[in-house]
């Protein structure tokens, strides 16, 4: 009974079972959404590129110190008690994605999306390297030679050098980026560093150089759920079907079917799209808008500029591709104020101005007690009953603090020892506590309050209190 | 000999649109887990607690911490995918409606 059972590996075979995905090799246009995009690019690129390297009261302004457990954004350091802050942040962030998809569609694809910013970035080396659309095909379709082999050898190192510097960027955030220069100055970088560096690079290098339009097609999850938060109302790019139809090409001079709108008689038989394919050639994910909308589409505006340059070349008026909504469409009003908006904007700015008041009232002090494992009391002098325990107190902000340690409320118990401790900024102490109960005082468990109390009268410093339990013999003798 | 019977018909996506959709959920949801526990957890405390004769700086905690959860999540992934392939001998009705 020992067979083997021959087993086949049906999906190796990749011209059968896979669709094979045209390369989109896309035109570059200008335009003043082009220049947005542009402008968009440089600027997140830019804050990703140089932020590590600012300062703020002599430390990195945004680092997420993972080695030392604290976060520093311009000049607020964080905890990981501070944990929470960070989950309301993520909460707010993607809240502000349903309010300005609700908005204006997918605005974050198109200007905003790290998929898209660096997909443009490397697009950008590549055409300086390959040249322009045609040049890049022509290159493609090219046997194998000389010049092709240095073209394309020099776009990949000018790929990989900037993947490694991205990759180094991102681990600066991590760990001080100067420190870390260093390190890879002296050829002496730390395993995980190394690690994540390369780690990071290779994944900015795939998606962006490679991958590109199929992150957007294939795995992303906002582009599936996208279609929940549009309305009628929301901004989409969209080609005027009444307009365009029928598509065609046409001798130059010929007036637009917009100018035949007010005139009796027939309309002529061509619209106003010239079938040139320009819009089709500049999409960065190959689609063709005219066939309406559809998941593919990631919103950059591209076609709009495209198209409007030729509706210039026409002398046709611009907008046959536009940002418009599916009620200015069919002729109706659109509102930006609706439900919908007016929902995400209230809960989102609740939402940020609750943050805000925290993040100004969190309590700089981080206190809590830890009753001494050994034995639950003790004997003290004269009769008396001693227990001890442990105060751990986190100075979570850089200023030295003074506070003073005593007991709350009416207890016949004594604090033995040190009251007035002395913290340094983001110290974590360990200070022993010991509390005694005079001879016959106290009997069983008995629940006591530590309070801490700045010694700066007006100050805003933090009061914190703990709660523990003093335990003494039942039956005192 | 017996040879599984497997259809194509709905695994006809590009391959990395098939190997994304294994890794980058699987990967997403490790980076959210990794982030949940080591905000509760200090790797080096885990350390102390686990191994410690092994020397593990937080640094490599945390990547380690990273690559155990997607490993989990990964194999997760990989699992769904193999129970969702069609099979031939269930037939698949109408997958356009
Ligand atoms: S259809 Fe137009 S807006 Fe949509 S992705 Fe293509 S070029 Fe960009
Ligand atoms: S760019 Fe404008 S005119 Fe040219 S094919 Fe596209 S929609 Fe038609």
């Amino acid at each position: 009974m020992n067979e083997r059972i021959p087993l086949q590996l049906v999906d190796g075979d990749e011209g059968t079972l896979y669709a094979r995905q045209p390369k989109v090799y896309p035109r570059e246009i200008k335009g003043r959404f082009q220049r947005l995009r542009n402008a968009a690019v440089l600027w997140l690129l830019g804050m990703f590129y140089v932020f590590p390297w600012l300062n703020w009261d002599g430390r990195q302004m945004v680092l997420f110190d993972l080695p030392h457990r604290k976060f520093y954004i311009l000049g607020l350091t964080f905890w990981p008690q501070d944990f929470f802050f960070m989950a309301w942040l993520l909460i707010m962030a993607g809240l502000s994605l349903f309010f300005f998809t609700a908005l204006a569609g997918r605005l974050w694809c198109g200007y905003a999306c790290p998929q898209t910013v660096w997909t443009e970035a490397f697009l950008w080396i590549e055409r300086k390297i390959e040249g322009d659309r045609n040049q890049r095909m022509r290159l493609d379709k090219a046997p194998w030679g000389a010049k092709k082999f240095a073209r394309k050898g020099l776009k990949q190192l000018a790929w990989i050098a900037f993947a490694l510097w991205t990759g180094f960027t991102f681990v600066g955030f991590f760990t001080p980026i100067r420190e870390l220069a260093g390190e890879v100055a002296h050829f002496d970088l730390g395993g995980w560093e190394m690690f994540w560096i390369a780690f990071y690079g290779f994944a900015t290098y795939g998606n962006a150089g490679f991958l590109r339009e199929q992150v957007c097609k294939y795995m992303c999850p906002y582009a599936r759920f996208q279609g929940a938060m549009f309305d009628r109302d929301t901004l989409i790019i969209s080609y005027d079907e009444p307009r365009g139809e029928d598509r065609g090409h046409r001798k130059r001079g010929t007036p637009s079917v917009l100018d035949w709108a007010d005139k009796d008689g027939e309309r002529p038989a061509l619209g106003d799209c010239i079938d040139c394919q320009a819009c089709v050639q500049v999409c960065p994910t190959g689609i063709d808008i005219r066939n309406g909308l559809q998941v593919g589409c990631i919103a950059c505006a591209a076609c709009i500029d495209a198209c409007d340059a030729i509706m210039d070349k026409m002398a046709y008026p611009r907008g046959l591709i536009r940002y418009t909504t599916e009620h200015a469409m069919e002729g109706k009003p659109s509102r930006v104020l609706r439900v919908r908006t007016l929902i995400y904007a209230t809960v989102l700015l609740l939402l940020a101005g609750a943050f805000a008041w925290s993040i100004g009232h969190r309590s700089m002090l981080l206190a809590e007690v830890l009753r001494d494992r050994n034995a639950l009391w003790r004997a003290g002098p004269a009769g008396s009953v001693e227990n001890s325990y442990t105060l751990k107190l986190v100075n979570k902000s850089d200023q030295p603090m003074t506070l003073t340690l005593s007991l709350d409320g009416d207890t016949p118990l004594v604090l033995v020892g040190r009251q007035r401790l002395d913290i340094a900024g983001g110290e974590v102490a360990s200070v022993p506590v010991t509390l005694r109960a005079p001879a016959g005082s106290v009997h069983g468990r008995q629940r006591v309050t530590l309070q801490l109390n700045s010694t700066d009268p007006n100050a805003s410093q933090p009061v914190a209190d703990v709660t523990t339990a003093f335990f003494a013999p039942s039956d005192s003798p | 000999m017996i040879a599984p019977r497997v259809s194509a018909s709905t695994s006809r996506l590009p391959l990395a649109a098939r190997v994304g959709a294994v890794a980058w959920p699987s990967f997403f949801a490790a980076g959210v887990a990794t982030m949940v526990f080591f905000a509760v957890v200090d790797p080096d405390r885990l350390a102390t607690i686990t191994w410690p004769t092994l020397n593990v700086s937080r640094g490599v905690g945390y990547t380690l911490g990273f690559f155990m959860f997607w490993v989990c999540t990964l194999a997760s992934s990989l699992f769904t995918s193999l129970l969702l392939k069609p099979r031939g001998d269930v037939p698949v009705d109408d997958e356009n409606a």
